[in-house]
């Protein structure tokens, strides 16, 4: 395996010329914490982002960073914080889970794979704070696409189509996000003892709520007990978990008033600041799920049918599972499995439900048969052929990554 | 502006394109004849019109999938409209074109509370769907000003902001779904009620693509819980540099309000001859800050923003008390287009948006170029999120003053760019900022936009004429240059 680090969008460009003219596949990675998602690059070359670093610019009054696609995440963080500002979409860090430890999380990784946290259900998915971009396509061509400003409609939103591209379409080199204020205080109120339904019900009435509430999570009495967030591990029942962020009067308030309208549903208490923060990073970074490397899907799913379709999954199969998102988003280990890892009930379920699910961690990538994800209208699959031959026709881009055959 | 030569093989089978519409549209659902056609020869941006070929109004989307597939087989041009309300002439219609009217498809088809979204037909305006869910307290976000008028198909196209976006985002943070027909007849449903979908995003890149990639036909939106309480203030300064910085304070010190607006003096003026809102005549420049959410998190921020106005060097604050006193704060920045037409028999609305901390440097280079044009200009500025309003003022019967305003606008936009801004904010290019594509991208950054256009539409039958300055054929486009180690490279980098 040879790798190569460019150190600039030229001499991507010229990797790219290099890889078509030898009519050999190019594997894109960064600073390699998801690596094994979505299964292997069928190639002898790795072309790394890991040189391409630096933030170009921040100015925290226009709520706007650009930085180079291999800087880290934890950098931009820490100036983040400086200035009293995040990434409000909470880029998960997932080298635990995938067995990646010690790996570095860079920004274009994040936005290439369009990861977001539990606040993803109150403001937005990584896609929806990613403003602007510079990129070398699978054509060798450098382009940029919206612009560095917050609000912008020039031409087609490109950007869209690179956040969860996997590195299929083309080669980040420069992202633009939006930033948002820290929250002052942050408080999680706690549920006790929901049952699977219950919670749907009670996270259903919160986030109807205009309590505003940005983290709405339910783990089961076996999930709860694992958790090092200190109460949720030793309640020993279910919990349900509901997070509301802001200044510090409206969130003492809020809360107050969040206990009272969930104590028709159960017990309530109250997580502070570091418990709560401990609790919902856990709840990102899949943390449950870190103890063994056993397969494990992610279902998105509409958030009110959460219960019922983990309910006509347990029929099926033996699963572990949690809730974040509302519900919206189920994350699924099988606590037994074939060959197959479940894929095809699995699939026909989420769809059945409305939703889709991704097999985000396979019992061996390097016999992994079943695909990330699947598309099955023949529609979309046409649209999404259309697109990856658009910027990658000669699909030397991560080929077999992710969408499998699909392109 | 030059728009695409009329294909006079296209104008030949308009008579033939009618017979097959007939074979399934009711005869009051096409529209042929030339006094009916006049109603569909603009939209918002008045200044350009086209009388289109045929009018074809659907009420399925299998009637406009069938339409869609009779076009592509006769090679006829397609323009979807929803309300007609572009202000970038994104409806404008083509002479050799059929124009799809998607009016009727204004059905709210399912409100699903325990979701939180609605499924809408892509005829539905925008207002409506906020007042559909009014009584189980939500609200639909976006809101752009022409709310009462404008489809969720038009606000898809154009990925419309409003006065909140700055807190609550532009149409595609608040989309789930969408049915849409391509070119070539094939119906495709995107996404849905989960909050993604597996693939390419492409619910995303049909947001804001004005009309080019899909004709939309249904969409699912998210509908929000209504905040407790708002309240807005009303905050005057002796120049646009102080209001600036106090927008900048504001932001810095975390607060990000529901809306933040600026207006100069001219605008102030002209909302106050019409409305009669309050607003301080004497200010150089007038804040409004609109914050919501529980109450008292309202009450606190309203008195830290005042601080923080203050610090600022605020001549005047006043502060709503009541729903009905904000919206008289709010009623004369909504009315400032109409307000600004009293005063002007046309005025013209430019929509860059530009980084803030360029402002007092923008608003100033648009007075030179206000003196040297011979136009007067007001300006209205979502100030939150840097998106500028200019409205210049004109009078089309002067001979030439319709094209200064128009270079007088274009000079705008090209200096919004060039401070590290965009040419446009929230109305889309459309055929108005068409030719100035280029002050932005590269010739390379167009062509691969292209190619995504190319992907939907090989036939580039959809919304000609628009968004693009040179139409490349597909083909050309999907070319490569490189072939097999023919070409060799002689800087490469061997691994």
């Amino acid at each position: 395996m040879k790798e190569f680090r460019p150190n600039t969008p030229a001499e991507i460009k010229t990797a790219i010329f290099d890889a078509l003219s030898r009519d050999c596949a190019l594997a894109v990675c960064g600073g390699g914490s998801k690596a094994g998602l979505g299964g292997e690059v069928n190639s002898d070359w790795v072309l790394n982002t890991s040189n391409l670093t630096g933030i170009l610019d921040y100015e925290p009054n226009e709520l706007v960073l650009t930085a180079r696609a291999g800087t880290t995440i934890s950098e931009i963080e820490s100036v983040l914080k400086e200035a009293g500002q995040h990434l409000s979409f909470e880029p998960p860090d997932w080298q635990l889970f995938l067995g990646n430890e010690g790996s570095i999380q860079t920004l274009g990784g994040v936005i290439a794979s369009n990861f977001s946290g539990p606040r993803r259900i109150a403001t937005g998915a990584a896609r929806d704070f990613f403003l602007g971009l510079e990129m070398v396509t699978g054509r060798g061509e450098i382009i940029k696409s919206g612009g560095k400003v917050v609000k912008n409609v020039t031409g087609y939103d490109l950007c869209k189509l690179l956040a969860g591209s996997y590195g299929t379409l083309g080669i980040l080199t420069e992202v633009t996000v939006k930033c948002q204020p820290l929250s002052e205080k942050v408080r999680t109120v706690l549920i006790l003892n929901l049952s699977e339904k219950q919670a749907i019900e009670a996270m259903s009435d919160a986030l109807n709520s205009h309590l505003s509430i940005t983290g709405a999570a339910h783990l089961p009495k076996t999930i709860a007990v694992k958790s090092r967030a200190n109460y949720v591990g030793q309640a020993g029942t279910s919990i349900t978990a509901l997070r509301i962020e802001g200044v510090e009067v409206s969130v003492i308030e809020r809360c107050k008033e969040l206990s009272k309208r969930m104590s028709v549903f159960g017990t309530v208490e109250e997580l502070h600041y570091h418990n709560s923060k401990n609790l919902w990073e856990e709840i990102a970074n899949i943390y449950y799920f870190c103890d063994n490397l056993e397969p494990v899907w992610r279902v998105s799913i509409p958030p009110y049918s959460g219960a019922d379709f983990v309910e006509a999954l347990r029929r099926e199969m033996n699963v572990e599972v949690y809730f974040d998102w509302g519900g919206g988003l189920v994350w699924v280990q099988l606590l037994e499995h074939k060959e197959e890892e479940g894929g095809s009930e699995m699939r026909a379920l989420a769809l059945k439900y409305g939703g889709h699910a991704a097999l985000v961690r396979a019992s061996n990538v390097k016999l992994m048969r079943t695909p990330f994800f699947e598309v099955q209208d023949p529609g979309i699959a046409w649209l999404n052929q259309q697109i990856k031959q658009s910027f990658d026709p000669k699909g030397i881009l991560n080929p077999g990554k992710v969408f499998g055959a699909l392109l | 502006m030059e728009m695409p030569r009329p294909d006079p093989k296209a104008l030949a089978r308009r008579s033939e394109l009618i017979k097959e519409l007939r074979r399934f549209l009711p005869p009051e659902d096409i529209i042929a004849d030339q006094a009916s056609l006049r109603a569909y020869e603009c939209d918002g941006l008045t200044a350009y019109k086209q009388r289109p070929m045929l009018v074809a109004l659907p009420e399925t989307t299998q009637q406009v999938s069938q339409i869609l597939r009779i076009c592509s087989d006769l090679g006829v041009k397609i323009v979807p409209r929803g309300a007609g309300t572009s202000l970038s002439g994104g409806a404008l219609p083509v002479a050799d074109g059929l124009m799809i009217g998607l009016a009727k498809f204004n059905q709210i088809l399912e409100i699903d509370y325990h979701n939180r979204c609605a499924v809408v037909q892509s005829g539905v305006t925008n207002l409506a769907i906020s007042e559909a869910v009014r009584r189980h307290g939500f609200y639909y976000a976006p809101d752009p000003s022409s709310q009462i008028a404008c489809t969720i198909g038009g606000n898809v196209a154009e990925n419309s902001g409003g006065v909140h976006c700055l807190k609550y985002g532009l149409t595609t943070h608040n989309i789930l779904g969408l049915e849409c027909v391509v070119p070539d007849g094939r119906v495709i449903r995107l996404g849905g009620k989960a909050l993604d979908s597996a693939g390419y995003d492409l619910i995303g890149v049909l947001t804001g693509s004005e009309g080019l990639l899909a004709v939309i036909t249904e969409v699912t939106v998210r509908i929000l819980p209504k905040p407790e309480t708002a309240r807005a203030m009303l905050i005057g300064f002796s120049s646009s540099e102080e209001a600036g910085n106090c927008v900048a304070s504001i932001i810095s010190s975390g607060i990000i309000p529901a809306g933040m607006e600026m207006m100069d003096r001219p605008a102030i003026n002209a909302a106050e001859d019409f409305i009669e809102a309050g607003y301080p005549r004497e200010a150089e420049a007038l804040l409004i800050v609109e914050l919501d959410g529980p109450k008292i998190e309202v009450d606190f921020l309203i008195s830290r923003v005042e601080k923080l106005a203050a610090a600022a060097g605020a001549d005047t604050v006043r502060i709503s008390n009541s729903d009905e006193e904000r919206d008289m704060f709010w009623l004369g920045r909504k009315s400032a287009f109409p307000a600004v037409g009293r005063i002007s028999p046309d005025y013209y609305c430019m929509d860059g948006t530009i980084p803030r901390k360029a402002l007092p440097k923008v608003l100033s280079a648009i007075m030179v170029m206000s003196k040297k044009y011979g136009l007067n200009v007001a300006n209205v500025f979502h100030a939150g999120d840097g998106n500028l309003h200019p409205l210049i003022l004109f009078d089309a019967n002067v001979p030439g003053q319709l094209e200064q305003a128009e270079n007088f606008g274009s000079e705008i936009l090209k200096l919004c760019v060039e401070v590290g801004g965009v040419l446009t904010g929230e109305h889309g290019v459309g055929v108005e900022k068409r030719d100035l594509m280029r002050v932005m991208f590269s010739e390379d950054d167009l062509k691969q936009q292209q190619r995504v256009k190319c992907a939907f539409d090989p036939l580039q039958l959809l919304n000609p004429g628009k968004v693009f300055p040179v139409l490349h054929r597909c083909a050309e486009l999907g070319r490569m240059h490189i072939h097999d180690g023919k070409v060799t490279f002689p800087e490469l980098p061997r691994f």
